[in-house]
């Protein structure tokens, strides 16, 4: 196995933009991270392109040749992957196996969605295609009301507030308002989260991240082609995959997502390191209450103790270990294919030290990404190199 | 009086098992050997989410209440309730009937009976 690092990163910003297409997001993210590189475009073999609902929101299957293409790559191995909200986690993964296994020696990895234009009742029936339709969503429950469940069942088991959970909104709203890429750039308060209207009781508006367009992409190849073009790069220490129950009812237990504990161990065992020495962590805070399940799952802070520390301010930027500094998918917008390659952008961005809300000294970073309600997971343990 | 509506579910026929579906890996043994099964209708509320922004096919529904419920036997279903006023963890709810489309509909024991 050979050394892989991010030797380039490159992202739209998330938000709400009319003026670009699915493709042309894709194709902004990928110049960006090929320029942020300095690796020759001619070198890249392969795309693995991260997209969820583009046939369905933006009326565009075979994404992956049509993005190779227009980036002037015709001719490669180019691949889009899904996997719900982890599609573009799982991305980033494929980009790391086949240049880790010597397939390889230059990966393009991106994510892209375009949500915007699409009603919200179209918007929400696509997501909830991440869940089982047979036995679940026919019902006509949706992605915030799966969300809503795990935030009872685990209020009911540890206690944690209906103030604990908003704050993971007051904290994210904090660092999107200093990120120029967030769709979010305003400050909240728990009033204002705890006060915003329902979506699907008991979550709220502000408990859920905005619909959003946008891409990202990053630049994957081995560490020693990237110490040759880019200075700093960032080395991938580890690369962990899980899956888990799509269905609620599935789950042995609503406040843990196995697909992230698997993950997780997988990525940990493989960095040798344990989870105290992770510096910054970019989550997937597809609701407030996921963020809290996701520093659990991943040994973060210790079962049930989630809601605690995000009140402590123990997850805050210049807290004992700052969670999503860039906003989380909450602030900073979750176009659902792009999320996973997104937190990857930011954390490269720290672990240069050139990030906004930049944590002081962070030498290893930690991204989780989450597909479905647990269907699917990632992280990926990135190092200063 | 009608009998209680029942649920049809699948059970493995080596270890008794229940599963929800066809093609559920029985999970004592992995195998999927399962013959279709009914179990009673009657359970508690685990969790359950008042849905105000609907997916399309719903949007004149909203708001409506979905739960997610323990039946007598074990297996968790998820479904509709009738109204919202019997929602609650822990609370008492029975099959009401199957929706060809929505899937199983419950509706509140102590509504039912008050």
């Amino acid at each position: 196995m050979r050394d892989v690092s991010i030797a380039g990163v490159g992202s739209t910003s998330f938000g709400k933009l009319p003026d670009s297409g699915i493709v042309e997001l894709a194709t902004d993210a990928c110049r960006e991270a090929l320029a942020d590189s300095g690796i020759p475009r001619e070198r890249v073999q392969a795309l693995y392109l991260g997209n969820f609902i583009g046939e369905r929101l933006a009326d565009q299957g075979a994404l992956a040749p049509i993005v190779a293409r227009r980036l002037g790559l015709d001719g490669i191995p180019a691949t889009k992957v899904e996997a719900a909200c982890a599609s573009g986690g799982i991305a980033l993964r494929h980009g790391y196996l086949t240049v880790t296994a010597g397939i390889h020696d230059v990966v393009l990895v991106a994510g892209v969605e375009k949500m915007t234009d699409i009603p919200t009742g179209d918007v929400t029936a696509a997501l909830a295609t991440a869940g089982d339709e047979g036995l679940e969503m026919r019902t006509g429950l949706t992605f915030p009301g799966a969300f809503a469940m795990v935030m009872q069942a685990h209020m009911a088991r540890y206690g944690t507030s209906r103030e604990q959970i908003a704050a993971v909104s007051v904290k994210n709203h904090d660092n999107g308002a200093a990120n120029p890429k967030a769709q979010f750039r305003k400050p909240t308060t728990i009033e204002e989260v705890v006060n915003s209207r329902f979506v699907a009781e008991p979550l709220r508006l502000f408990d859920c991240p905005p619909i959003s367009d946008g891409a990202a992409a990053a630049v994957v190849c081995t560490a020693d082609i990237a110490r040759r073009y880019a200075a700093p790069s960032v080395r991938i220490l580890a690369s962990g995959q899980g899956s888990g129950p799509v269905a609620l009812s599935g789950m042995d237990e609503l406040t843990s997502f196995p697909a992230t504990v698997r993950a997780a161990a997988e990525a940990y065992g493989q960095a040798g390191i344990d989870p105290g020495e992770v510096d910054v962590a970019e989550v997937h805070d597809c609701f407030t209450i996921a963020e809290l399940v996701a520093i659990e799952d991943l040994g973060l802070v210790a079962r049930g103790e989630g809601g605690r520390a995000v009140e402590a301010g123990e997850t805050a930027v210049g807290g004992r270990l700052p969670v999503n500094p860039s906003g989380g998918l909450i602030a900073k917008g979750h176009p659902v294919g792009a999320s996973g390659v997104g937190q990857v952008c930011e954390l490269v961005l720290q672990l240069r030290g050139e990030a906004a809300n930049q944590v002081d000294g962070a030498r290893i970073g930690l991204a989780h990404s989450l597909g479905g309600c647990g269907a699917a997971a990632t992280v990926h343990i990135l190092a200063h190199d | 009086m009608t009998s209680p509506p029942r649920l049809t579910v699948y059970r493995c026929r080596r270890d008794g098992q229940l599963v929800m579906v066809r093609g559920d890996a029985c999970p004592t043994c992995s195998r999927s050997d399962l013959e279709p099964h009914e179990v009673s209708g009657e359970g508690f509320i685990v969790v359950w989410t008042t849905i105000h922004i609907p997916p399309t096919r719903y949007a004149n529904e909203a708001p409506y209440t979905v739960v997610l419920v323990e039946l007598e036997d074990g297996l968790r279903v998820m479904g509709r309730l009738l109204g919202d006023a019997g929602r609650g963890l822990g609370s008492q709810v029975r099959l009401d009937h199957v929706d060809p489309e929505r899937g199983p509909v419950f509706e509140a024991v102590d509504s039912f009976t008050a």
